[in-house]
């Protein structure tokens, strides 16, 4: 089974260039792109657009950006940790934030990892390199 | 009881009563002696008058005794019935034996008294006398007189005279002393008068009149001067408690107007404190848009420009990759000046705490993180020990951090590279300093040092984005103190602060 990564992100600058850097670190797992907070939670809750979607299916490890048009990423998270079908998925926050209340507010909502988009594509490439080597490979999921 | 009752009168009566009493009194003694007196010579007169009487029966009866001739002596003695004041006689014999007897006509018949020897004695209301008769010096009989005196009615006269003087004298006396008492009573009643209108209506202008020189006339004077007295006590009272008043009064004043600035200020201070508050609140907008926004589309410029280079590098002559790396630089600087610019913020907007700071500790802390990202350089640090101070622990490590990395920087060139941290006196304040021998500056762009982004070297000599030492300003002067700097091209430069003094006491 393969293994599959949820990206919430709005930007489709970031958009592209996520899926550009896990693609040229040759990680072929399948991604999905929810571009607002309510979709993400549609994919994740199987309704609206995602209506009779497959639930079975659970993403991996889900990449969380904060600043989300509809429903912003706290409160994504938020409810995705209250639903018993979704709480026990890895939640990587990934966003342009460095505001200490953000990082405080996201682990405290029960955020597995916060980490700084850096500017500096060079860097970003590492970080989703690291990012995937780390939750989809090291780490092991909840049974 | 009688005393109080005395004591209690008012001195017009008691003056009345004693008059009264002491005339009365005197009235009623002369009246006494008048009586005794009067008793006396009228007991004399009345036993002079009886032995006269008695004499003259003596005579005249002794022939009637001689010839034993008892009628005849009884006609002499019925002569008696003439003269009133003899009640009763009685002629004895010589052998003591009842020779004639008389009686007064309206008298009650009365037995001869036993014969008794020559005296006179009173007996009740009566005076008997007892008077032997001669004949040639031998006693030939005895006459016996009796006579009522009428003292109880005399007593009665007398009684009724004197009580009827005293009644007199005692009209006249009361007459006599209700106009002379006025004399004495008048100016006392006057004074305890406006001694009364003193006292009820409090009004000390009144004064008594004088009449006299006596001692009623030094009492009133004595009265009126203490009238005076207290009359210009009262009127320094009265004038020292209006000033007291007016004292009070621009008090209360003064208070109500300090309270209605304090009222005005605690408004103002709250209107000033709501614009701060939504104005940090703007900032946090703003700082919080800075730092997720303006980021996202410069990693987009990053991202993009290398995948050109890295895709399509090919496609670009020398010039044109000379390009797309000037355009990653330039995004990738501009990144390090937001998250510069984002820290300043954070610096001013963060809450302070202050607690006791080893300054030696942390420049020794900084100064070995330093020497481990270089160790190939070779800097001699000379931190002075014991420099402790009140102040915001993690501010205080930004401007350490910040002046220590400065000098590390502008040092590279230098061969034997000395850094310096120490203290000293300034003005007479306590004043910190960071001096090294590197580049220095030209003390004429001294106060560009600390502006935001102002930079008195080029990126390639000497990288950084010129934030570094506006954020030590903002953070000195968020501690009351000043920060200021010192150098010369080549030799060095010398960072000077000071912390304010009065935090320990908070």
């Amino acid at each position: 089974m393969t293994k599959m990564i949820l990206l919430v992100e709005d930007n489709r600058d970031d958009e592209e260039l996520t899926l550009i850097a896990f693609r040229k670190n040759h990680l072929a797992n399948e991604i999905v792109v929810a571009r607002d907070g309510a979709e993400a939670l549609d994919y994740l809750f199987g309704t609206g657009t995602y209506a009779g979607r497959d639930l079975s299916v659970m993403p991996t490890v889900i990449l969380l950006d904060l600043k989300l048009p509809k429903v912003d990423g706290l409160e994504v998270l938020r409810r995705l940790r209250e639903n018993e079908r979704t709480k026990r998925i890895p939640v990587v926050v990934l966003t342009s934030s460095k505001e200490q209340q953000d990082i405080v507010d996201s682990y405290n909502l029960g955020a597995n990892s916060y980490i700084r988009k850096p500017v500096d594509f060079t860097t970003f490439m590492e970080a989703a390199r690291q990012l995937d080597l780390y939750w989809l490979v090291l780490n092991e999921a909840t049974p | 009881m009688t005393g109080a009752w005395f004591v209690n009168l008012s001195i017009r009566a008691k003056l009345l009563w004693i008059i009264l009493l002491t005339s009365s009194t005197a009235l009623l003694v002369v009246g006494l002696a008048v009586v005794i007196y009067d008793s006396i010579t009228y007991k004399r007169e009345q036993y002079n008058k009886l032995s006269t009487q008695a004499d003259l029966l003596g005579a005249i009866s002794t022939s009637a005794l001689v010839f034993n001739d008892p009628k005849t002596a009884g006609e002499y003695l019925s002569a008696l019935e003439a003269s009133p004041p003899i009640a009763s006689a009685v002629i004895y014999d010589s052998a003591g034996n009842v020779f004639a007897t008389f009686r007064r006509s309206d008298k009650p018949k009365l037995d001869p008294p036993p014969l008794e020897a020559e005296g006179h004695r009173f007996k009740g209301d009566n005076l008997l006398l007892f008077r032997p008769i001669y004949q040639g010096g031998d006693m030939i009989g005895t006459v016996y007189l009796r006579t009522e005196l009428g003292f109880k009615t005399r007593l009665l006269q007398y009684a009724g005279i004197v009580l009827a003087l005293l009644a007199g004298s005692l009209l006249v006396a009361f007459l006599l002393s209700a106009r002379l008492q006025r004399l004495v009573s008048r100016p006392l009643l006057e004074v305890t008068k406006v001694a009364r209108q003193v006292i009820d209506h409090q009004d000390f202008t009144h004064r008594a009149v004088k009449h006299s020189q006596d001692e009623v006339g030094v009492l009133v004077d004595a009265f009126n001067q203490m009238l005076a007295q207290i009359e210009r006590r009262e009127a320094e009272l009265q004038a020292s408690n209006e000033a007291l008043q007016t004292e009070i009064r621009e008090h209360k004043a003064a208070r109500e107007q300090v309270t209605r600035l304090n009222e005005t200020l605690e408004q103002r201070v709250a209107e000033r404190t709501a614009e701060l508050e939504s104005a940090n609140m703007e900032l946090e907008a703003f700082s919080y848009s800075v730092s997720h926004d303006l980021r996202a589309p410069l990693r987009a410029i990053d991202g993009f420009s290398n995948l050109l280079q890295e895709g399509y590098g090919e496609s670009f002559d020398e010039e044109g990759r000379n390009y797309l790396d000037r355009v990653r630089a330039a995004s990738q600087r501009m990144g390090h000046l937001i998250d510069d610019l984002l820290k300043l913020s954070r610096t001013s907007r963060s809450e302070m705490k202050p607690t006791e700071v080893n300054l030696s500790e942390l420049a020794n802390t900084i100064a070995n993180e330093l020497r481990e990202l270089a160790p190939e350089r070779q800097v001699t640090f000379s931190i002075a020990p014991d420099m402790i101070t009140y102040a915001d622990a993690p501010l205080m490590r930004i401007v350490l951090e910040n002046l220590l990395g400065n000098a590390w920087k502008f040092t590279r060139k230098r061969g034997e590279a000395r850094i310096e941290v120490g203290t000293t006196i300034i003005d007479g304040r306590k004043t910190y300093y960071v001096r090294d021998n590197g580049t220095g500056f030209d003390m004429q762009y001294a106060d560009q040092l600390f502006g935001a982004f102002q930079r008195l070297h080029t990126e390639s000599e000497f990288e950084g984005t010129g934030i570094g030492l506006a954020n030590v300003q903002r953070i000195i002067r968020r501690h009351g103190g000043q920060v200021w700097a010192e150098g010369k091209p080549d030799e060095g430069a010398t960072i000077y602060f000071t912390l304010s003094e009065w935090r320990k006491l908070s």
